[in-house]
This record gives structure tokens, sequence and C-alpha cells, in this order.
């Protein structure tokens, strides 16, 4: 009776450390999702750095043996720092921008941002590797359960915390809460493991009663974060509410009268919108001569909807997709009636797929290009998909800052749009004053005074508004900025060097990276530079250093040469397999942009994966190289897959979702079971399972950093796949020319 | 039996690492070289020694910049703050020098000006660099480069005259960047065009020496200072300058009887303190006269304030009535069109005289600089 206990309790453990983990993972991502401004450029960092120090902390394990430190006091003691780190980290996250020293609203350089992160990132992930393999040494001494089954246990811990996060927890829950609740339940899980040790007891159950007596407060705790966050970051100014969408965070503050919302730290719009938004919205609404329909994709609600009003539209749909922040905005700004106006609460990409109505004008306003969620309405798949709904001779005005100025980085990102506006349209026409781009089949017009007979014509006998009059167009048309602006924006269109925009190389994400590197001055925007240099052919290099390693060492010895393969194998294993799982998310953003909900959903897939593999390849141990080899082939084989799948998902659709967790879960498999095979080819496989994990988590760091992040970026999708793959090669030649020969020299 | 050994740990990593960097490495060195080539192309510039009075030699090869109160000291090669003056062998030289990034047509009012030549156009010429480092700067990409590394067109003085009278212009004005990093260009297109009655004004951070300053005077007949604050903490976190300098060149100009006006854009959470405000408008009002026109501009999300929002509409109103409650006659809002603060006023029987929107004036009620109604002066440069 005891012994079972005993055993289902260990599994519980398990199971929470699993479990606790992914919720640590999902709750570290999505703050610095904010922090990154919802970039994707986070997916990369974090994984990296998660794999990294984790992996640290394990490799530490064989040095707590020989302390004997692996005791209960051990775990106790990790449990009960872990169990209050992580609502630090999630806080710390939150008002790293006191360590910046930066003003108000002022923005954070990206170098800064991402050292900041490691340095928060870090002992957490420290902890829990340390977590991890105390756990494992506490269960080789006192439980007896075996690594495979308690890594199948964390695998399926992680698995079930990731789909109750996306389904559950982040509706019931704030932030805060959700860590603590996932801290309750492991010094619960830890408690009833150490129940025969008195002292370990007492630390845990210290840990156990802050976590239960926080629960209930966490809410208060939420907002006093929060609330510090704001106030370093816009000092001064109340914060009103914070909510978590889907698609990332909002956060309202209240400066004077003016109401401003922000979207992961990033403000987007602010209330009262008069002046601004009236420009705006007339400069794009008089490019048509006689407007009847409007589509209006994103946009502000206040302001815009009274000039509209003034050109007696026939239908005006406005699509946003998140309904929730169309709800927080109405909360404080009054909503115009609009007679004919429809709210559409769906993805505009889909909405522009799905419609069967046509329009004269299609207005864009969404966030700058900086994340693949914003760029998938800047591509050149979506520019196809509005000219099938545009009406003959409508327009279509992109919101976009136009810039000629000098810096590499504005120049091109404008010129990158208008050439992946031209691949469709018969005319472009940048108007840098309101920041939009034009275009359309039918003529264009950038003479202010044929625009403001056409707005007298367009609004005659209604009552002008008090923010817009027929000769502001004189200044948001000024000949010579406009004139100049074109001349130069077009030239650098044709260029070879300027890349068209598509879903799967979005050209425009690493422009705005140098935006916002260019804006710190030349010392911050090394690591930009250090992204942009990122050439296909430095993985090519790559992957030739790693056959000339093998070939090296098969020169000093036979075994040296079958070991370095071996080696090589796990190591571009480790790269393949967070290349899949970041650029997997990458694309999802790409094509749904709800990965800040879901994201746990996709990383646990992957460690199921892992686990299963696993499990699989230790029941086939006989395989050793050829298992090891299979496993090379199979990655290859994803890899193709993935980059079909990349190519295509726009055909795709929803089934995308499904294509994304198989990919994840055979990638996390093929990493899984090839680790185990190369463990099989070892004689030594007590002590080489150490130097394999290093090789394999090396990879892995270098996957997530190097191409995950930044080459995905830079290359787009399908040639980080390719970069991925070409590296793999390289092993695969290894394996073959230097690791014996199948069924003979399996065994290293 | 050597030839069979296994590979450490140590081995591997140490192999990893050393290959590692190399590929790390490579793109770096590469990117360092580009860099190398950028210097060379610094030196195709045209250097211009700038005069002597302008610059101390310390000693040796050691310079001191004396033309604003940064006072840089310069080493062999060193760079100034404003990113133009550079020290080749004890010799202060500037690389701002027929080498405009932005040559335009714009109407004057957009220094801005409101009681300069209202309705006039003027080429606008603009140098990169700048000695300021504002937060919110809406031409940084110019004003926080070397001028050098921008994209610019050859405009050497000879070429003036035949822009100017291909647009039937007679005013240049200096602005979008700051143009006392280029005052020794600005100088030589002056003298050059001086006969031919050229006219020229300035916007500018007004953070000058005096010395600079009195050479600026002798050629401007406008200058539109911008006062970015009213206190000296406020003015370093936006500009990393000092406040003293800049009401200095206020009032030098002043007594200068240069035609002057002053902008003040007002930042939230920065330098909107109804208080401040209030402060500055008496100073002004003690200082320079009520007949100075102050400008309250509206801030939008620009540069590295790009996560602050706009100035609420209702603090430009605010600032604009302390202005005249303090006793102003000629206070404006700019950046907001139209608006009544766009508008000029006759302080002494509330005429509007001119009515603009935008950079347009609608409507002109001035005659020969006097109220059309009440016939007093308004003071200005009106022809």
């Amino acid at each position: 009776m005891g012994v079972k206990l005993s055993r289902r309790l260990s599994i519980n453990l398990f199971f929470a450390i699993g479990f606790f983990e992914q919720i640590a993972q999902i709750s570290a991502f999505r703050q610095v999702f904010v922090n990154f401004k919802g970039s994707e450029l986070s997916f990369g960092l974090v994984l990296g750095v998660w794999l990294l120090f984790m992996g640290a902390g394990t490799l530490i394990a064989p040095r707590i043996r020989k302390c004997r430190l692996a005791s209960p006091f051990m775990l106790a003691g990790l449990v009960f720092l872990l169990a209050l780190s992580v609502p630090v980290t999630v806080h710390l996250f939150r008002v790293v921008r006191v360590l910046m020293g930066k003003g108000s609203g002022e923005v954070i350089p990206l170098l800064s941002l991402s050292v900041s992160t490691i340095i928060i990132l870090a002992p957490l992930c420290l902890l829990l590797g340390l977590l991890h393999s105390t756990s494992l040494l506490y269960d080789e001494k006192k439980l007896n359960l075996g690594s495979a089954r308690a890594y199948l246990l964390d695998a399926t811990g992680s698995l079930f915390a990731g789909a109750l996060f996306s389904f559950l927890l982040v509706e019931l829950f704030n932030p805060i809460g959700v860590v603590l609740l996932a801290s309750a339940y492991l010094t619960f899980s830890v408690l009833l493991v150490l129940r025969k040790h008195v002292f370990p007891l007492v630390i845990v159950l210290t840990a156990c009663l802050i976590v239960l007596v926080a629960i209930p407060l966490s809410p208060h705790l939420e907002k006093e974060s929060q609330e510090a966050k704001w106030q370093i970051f816009t000092p001064g100014m109340s914060l009103v509410e914070v909510l978590q969408s889907r698609y990332g965070e909002i956060a309202v503050t209240k400066w004077r009268d003016q109401y401003n919302f922000y979207l992961d730290s990033q403000l987007q719009k602010s209330y009262p919108d008069d002046y601004p938004a009236a420009s705006r919205i007339n400069a794009a609404l008089i490019q048509h001569p006689h407007p009847r329909s409007l589509l209006m994709l994103g946009g502000s609600i206040g302001q815009s909807l009274n000039e509209i009003k003034r050109y007696r539209l026939e239908r005006i749909d406005f699509v946003e997709l998140d309904p929730q922040l169309i709800d927080t905005v109405a909360r404080y700004v009054p909503t115009p009636e609009v007679k004919n106006l429809e709210f559409h609460f769906i993805d505009a990409r889909r909405f522009v797929k799905k419609t069967e109505k046509r329009y004269d004008v299609i207005i864009i306003d969404m966030p700058a290009p900086l994340t693949r969620n914003a760029n998938r309405f800047y591509t050149l798949e979506f520019f196809g998909e509005l000219k099938r709904i545009l009406n003959p001779g409508g327009t279509v005005a992109l919101g976009i800052q136009v810039d000629i100025d000098p810096q590499r980085e504005n120049l091109f990102l404008s010129a990158s749009i208008v050439k992946t506006l031209k691949r469709v349209f018969h005319n472009v026409l940048a108007l840098p004053t309101e920041g939009f781009i034009f275009a359309s089949d039918a003529r264009l017009v950038s003479d202010w005074k044929v625009l403001y007979e056409r707005y007298r014509r367009l609004t005659e006998g209604t009552e002008p508004t008090k923010f817009f009059q027929a000769e502001c167009f004189s200044l948001i048309y000024q000949e010579g900025p406009v004139e100049r602006t074109n001349r130069k924006i077009l030239a650098y269109a044709e260029k070879r060097e300027v890349r068209i925009n598509t879903d799967a190389t979005p050209s425009t994400i690493g422009y705005m990276f140098g935006v916002w590197s260019s804006l710190l001055g030349e010392k911050e925007s090394i690591l930009y530079r250090f992204i942009d240099s990122i050439r296909f052919w430095h993985f090519a290099v790559l992957s030739f250093l790693v056959l000339l390693f093998c070939v090296g060492a098969r020169i000093r010895g036979v075994g040296r040469g079958k070991t370095a393969a071996v080696y090589s194998a796990i190591m571009c294993l480790g790269v393949f397999g967070l290349t899949v799982e970041i650029s997997v998310l990458h694309a999802l953003q790409s094509a749904f942009g709800f990965v800040y909900l879901y994201v746990g959903i996709f990383n646990a897939a992957f460690m199921g994966g892992l686990a299963l593999g696993s499990i699989w390849a230790l029941n086939h141990k006989e395989w050793q190289t050829e298992g090891l080899l299979t496993c090379v082939f199979v990655a290859l084989l994803i890899l193709g897959l993935a980059a079909v799948a990349v190519k295509w998902m726009a055909v795709l659709g929803d089934s995308l979702l499904i294509i994304a967790c198989i990919l994840n879960l055979t990638a996390g498999a093929c990493v899984g079971a090839a680790f185990r095979f190369a463990l099989a080819t070892r004689k030594d496989a007590a002590s080489s399972a150490g130097r394999l994990y290093g090789a394999d988590l090396i990879g892995a760091t270098l996957g997530a950093l190097l191409i995950g992040s930044a080459a995905s970026i830079t290359l787009g999708l399908v040639a980080s796949f390719a970069a991925s793959a070409i590296i793999l090669v390289s092993s695969a030649l290894s394996l073959l020319l230097f690791s014996g020969k199948p069924g003979k020299g399996g065994r290293l | 039996m050597e030839k069979n050994r296994i590979i450490t740990r140590r081995d591997f990593l140490k192999s990893m690492a050393r290959y590692g960097s190399m590929v790390i490495s490579l793109p770096l060195a590469l990117k360092y070289l580009g860099l190398l080539e950028e210097d060379a192309y610094a030196e195709l510039v045209r250097k211009y020694p700038i005069p002597g009075k302008y610059y101390k030699r310390i000693s040796g090869r050691m310079v001191r910049c004396l033309i604003c109160p940064f006072y840089c000291l310069l080493g062999e090669s060193g760079i100034g703050q404003c990113r133009t003056k550079k020290n080749y062998n004890g010799v202060l030289y500037t690389h701002a020098m027929d080498n405009p990034c932005i040559i335009s047509v714009d109407p004057v009012e957009k220094l801005p000006t409101a009681h300069y030549l209202p309705g006039h156009k003027s080429l606008t010429v603009a140098v990169g660099g700048c000695n300021l480092h504002c937060l919110y700067c809406q031409n940084w990409q110019q004003s926080q480069e070397r001028p050098e590394r921008l994209d610019t067109v050859r405009f050497p003085k000879e070429r003036v005259p035949g822009a100017l009278s291909k647009k039937d212009l007679k005013i240049i004005t200096y602005n979008y960047t700051e143009p006392v990093v280029f005052m020794e260009y600005i100088l030589e297109l002056a003298h050059y065009s001086r006969l031919k009655g050229i006219r020229h004004a300035i916007a500018t951070a007004g953070y000058i020496n005096k010395e600079p300053l009195k050479d600026l005077i002798g050629i401007a007949e406008s200058f539109t200072i911008t006062l970015k604050a009213f206190d000296d903490t406020t003015y370093r976190r936006m500009t990393a300058a000092t406040l003293k300098p800049v009401l200095d060149t206020i009032l030098t100009i002043k007594e200068s009887g240069r035609w002057l006006e002053v902008v003040n854009l007002i930042v939230p959470t920065y330098n909107d303190d109804m208080k401040q405000i209030r402060e500055m408008c008496k100073w002004l009002l003690k200082n320079v006269g009520p007949d100075v026109p102050l400008h309250f501009a509206r801030f939008v999300p620009e540069y590295r304030l790009k996560n602050l929002p706009q100035t609420p509409l209702s603090t430009l109103e605010k600032a604009y009535n302390i202005g005249r409650e303090v006793g102003l006659h000629y206070v404006y809002t700019t950046n907001v069109s139209p608006h009544p603060g766009n508008d000029t006023y006759c302080p002494y029987c509330g005429t509007t005289l001119i009515k603009r929107v935008g950079l347009r004036i609608i409507e002109n009620n001035l005659r020969n600089g006097r109220c059309s109604k009440c016939g007093r002066v308004i003071p200005g440069v009106w022809a």
C-alpha cells in the first residue's frame, strides 16, 4: 500500500515539475513577447536562453551528486526558490525598464532588451535545470521510477499545462495568478513526496503557505505589478486597465482628458483623436472620385467616423481582429452613430478572403510590420487578395509611415512596400505627411487643388467638422514633399537589393528592426547589424565546418571520427529541433497572429514528441547508428514538409494548426529518438549522456538564436528550413562516412 | 591505442568554440571592414577649415570648439557633439559645407513664423547634424547623423541665385536640422547673395555662444527659437543640453532688433506642467516684451518617444490661454489645423488679422503692417 502510494506521489511529482516548467516558460514567454512589442524575435531568445541555462543547471547534477547534496533538503530548497521566483520573474520583466534609465515613453534599445531578458531569465532556468536533475537523482535514490518514465511524465505535465493554460487558465486568472497556481501545485506535490523528512517538509510547507496566501491576493498583486510597470513606462499617467487579449496585452492609460491605448507596450491610438484621425481619413477617401463603399481594416472609431459621415457612403464595413480592443475603446470613447456601418470581428485577412462584397476604397490601418502578425497586411499575397475585392478603379490606402530619409532601413522599408504593391497595382502614390501609400489601377491624384475641388463636391451640403477643412489638403498633399518622396521611393523600388515582401519572406520585418535599432545610435544597433548580416552561405560554411570537424577527428583516429560524427549529428538535430519549433510559431503568427494565446500548446507538442520519441527509441536500442541516421533523414523529410506547408500556408487555412502540431510532435520525436540512439552507440552511456546533452544544447541554442530568431526574419522561413537542412546534410554525410558499417561497428 | 582515444567533452567543446567563433566573427569582421570604408568616404567631402575665432588650439593637436556651449574638446580626428566638426592635425574643419540633405521650396510659415513675410515661399536648406539630442526630434534621420553619411546634393554658393530665380524666390530659410552646426555654410551663402537682395531666416534651438550668434545675427533677418522647456532639469532630460544659453540667445536676438519668434513644443509628462508654462510666458513678457509671438506646438509620437501619446488638445489650448492671460499679444497653436489658435488677432480690437489653415493664408486683413480696423501697428516683417 505504502509503496503504491509512494509511486503515485512520485508520478505526480514529475508531472507537476513538467506542469510547472511549462507554465513558467509560457509566462516568461508572454512577458518577453510584450516587451519586444510582439516581435517573434522573442521566441528564439526565450527558447535559446531557456535551453542553455536549463541545460547548464542539469549538467551541474553530477557535481551535486559528488557533493552529496542530492538530498531532500536540496529538493525542498529548490522548490522554495522556484515557487517564489517565478512570480518575481514575471514582475521583473515588467519593470526592467527601470534598469535602462529610459524616460517616459522612450523606446528601449533592442540590445539592452535582449541582454536584460537573458539576465532575468537565466537564474530561473538554472534553478529549473537543477530541479530537474535533483528530482531525477532523488528518484534514483528513493523513488525508483526510472529516468525514462520521469522524462515521459515531465513531458505529459508540460503538454497538459500548455493545453490547460491556453484553454482555461488564461481566461480565469491573471498572469501572476496563473504562476502562483502552478507554484502551489508544485509545492504541494513535493510536500507529499517529502512528507517523511521534517526539515525539508517545513521549507516546502512555508513556500506552499506563502503561495496559498498569495493566490487570493493575486488580482491585487497583478494590479500593483502592472501599475509599477506603467509608472516606469509613462510616469505620471494613470493606468486605467490592462487586458489580456488572445493577440497580446492591451493597456489603457489616461493623461489629462486623453485615453491612450497600447498593445504589447506599443502605442496604438489616443482618444479624442481629433486632427490626426480627421486628416488621415479624408486624405485616404478623397483618392477615389466617387466613393460609395468603404472597407476599413483596423483604424480608429472616433473622429474618423464623424468625417466618413460627410461622404454619404452606401456601405461601410469595419473589420477589427480583436473585439476586446473595440469594446475597450468604446468604453472610454463615444462612438459616433454612422448609417450603413457594420462591424466585423474577424481576422482581416480571413474577411478579405471570404467576402463576396466589392469596395471602392479599402483603408488599412494596422500596426507597422515589426511582427509577422502585422506583416500579414503588407505582403504580396494580401495585396493580391485585396485586388479581388476592389471595384474597377478602386483604391487601396495602406497606412504606413513613409520615409525617404537617409538611413537605409527607413528608405528600404517604404521602397519594399511600394515594390510589392507595384507587383499588383498599376499605380502607387506615397503620401509622406499622413503616412499612406495608395495603390490603384486607376490614376492617383497628388495635386491638392484637384482634391480640394473633389472634396467640396463630395461633401457638398454637409456640415464641416471642427477638425478638417478643404484647405487642409494643401498641407496634406504638399507638392514638394510628395513629389520628392515618390521620385526617390520609386527609384529605390527598382533596385534589386530591395526585396518583395511576402508571407514566408517578410523583408519589411528586417527593415523595421533596422529602424528600431537606428533610433538609438550605432552602438545599440550592433545586434541588428549582426542579424542583418546573416546570409544563407553562412550556414553552408557552418555545415562545411561540421564536416571538417568530423574529417579532422577521423584523421586523428577511427574512434574519434565515429565519436565526432555522432556528436555532430546530435548537435545538428538540436539545431533542427529548435528551427522547426520556432519557425512553426513564426508561420502561425503569419497565418493567424494568436501565438500569444496558444504558444503553450505548440511548445508542449514538441515536448510530447521528445518524450514519445525517446520512449520508442528505448525499445529499439539495437538500431544505434542506423537509428541515428534514420532520424537525420526523417528530420530532412520534416524540414521539406515544413517548407512546403509554409510555402502554401495561405491555401492550407485552418489545417495549418493541425499540421503545425504534427510537425512539432514529429520533430520532437525525431530529436528524442536520436538522443537515445546516440546514447546506445556509446560504450560509456552514463558519462556520455552529459556530453551528448551538451552537444544537443549547443545545437538547440544555435538553432533557436541563429536560425529561429535571426535567419527566419532576414532570410525567411523556407530559407531557414533550408539552412537547417544543409547543416543536417553534413551530419548525415559524417555518419555515413565515419560511423562504421551498419550492424558491425554501430557501438562506439 | 592513442589513435582510438575517444574524444572528450573538453575536446569537443573546445573544437566547437574554435569553429563557432570563426563562423560568428566572419560576418562581424566584414561589417567592420564596411565601417572602415564608410570612414574613407568621409574623407571625400569638402573639408572646410572653420574660422580661427570659432575654435582654440589647446595643446599639441587638441582643439576646443567655441561655437556652442558644449565646448567640445577634440583630439586628433575627434568629432564634435554636432557630428559636423572634425579635428585634422590641430585645425578644426567642418564637414557641413555645400552638402545639404534637404533643399525644398516651403512656405515661410513652416519655420514656424506668423509675423515674418506671411504667405511668402522660401528655399529651405538643411545640412545634417545637430548639437542637441532631443528625444522627440522629427527630423532625427538627418539631425542625428554625420552630414557625409547622408544622401546629399552638391549645392555651393554659386548655385544659389539660379535655384532662387527658377522658382522666383527671395528668401532662404534654414530649418529641419540645426543651422548652428552648419553656420559656416550659412555665412558663405549669405555673403555671396548679399548684393542680390536675398533674405535669410533661421529656425534654431539657440544653443550657441555669443560670438558666433552675432555673426548669424549679422546676416539673418528673422529667428525662430525653440524653447524646449523652462526648467533646466527637463531641458537636460529632453535635449542633453542646458537652458541658460538658450535664454541668453533669446535676449541677444531681441537686443539686436532682429525679428524673433519663440516656439514651445509641449511634450506630455515632460514639459506640460502649466505652472512651468506660465513662468515661461511671464519671463518672455518681462524680457522680450508682449509682441514676440509665442507658438505652442503639439507633440506627435516620434523618434525615441514613439510610445508617448500626442499632446492632448486641451493641454495645448490651456497653454494658449495662459499665454494670453499673462499678457502676450501674439500666441499661436501649431501642428493643429484648422484651429482658432492658428490665426493672428489684433491685440487692441480683437479683429482677425490673418486667418490660416495649416500653412495657407485664407484671409489677410493687414494693411501695411497695421490692423485694418483700428489702424494700430502690428509688429513683424510684413514686406
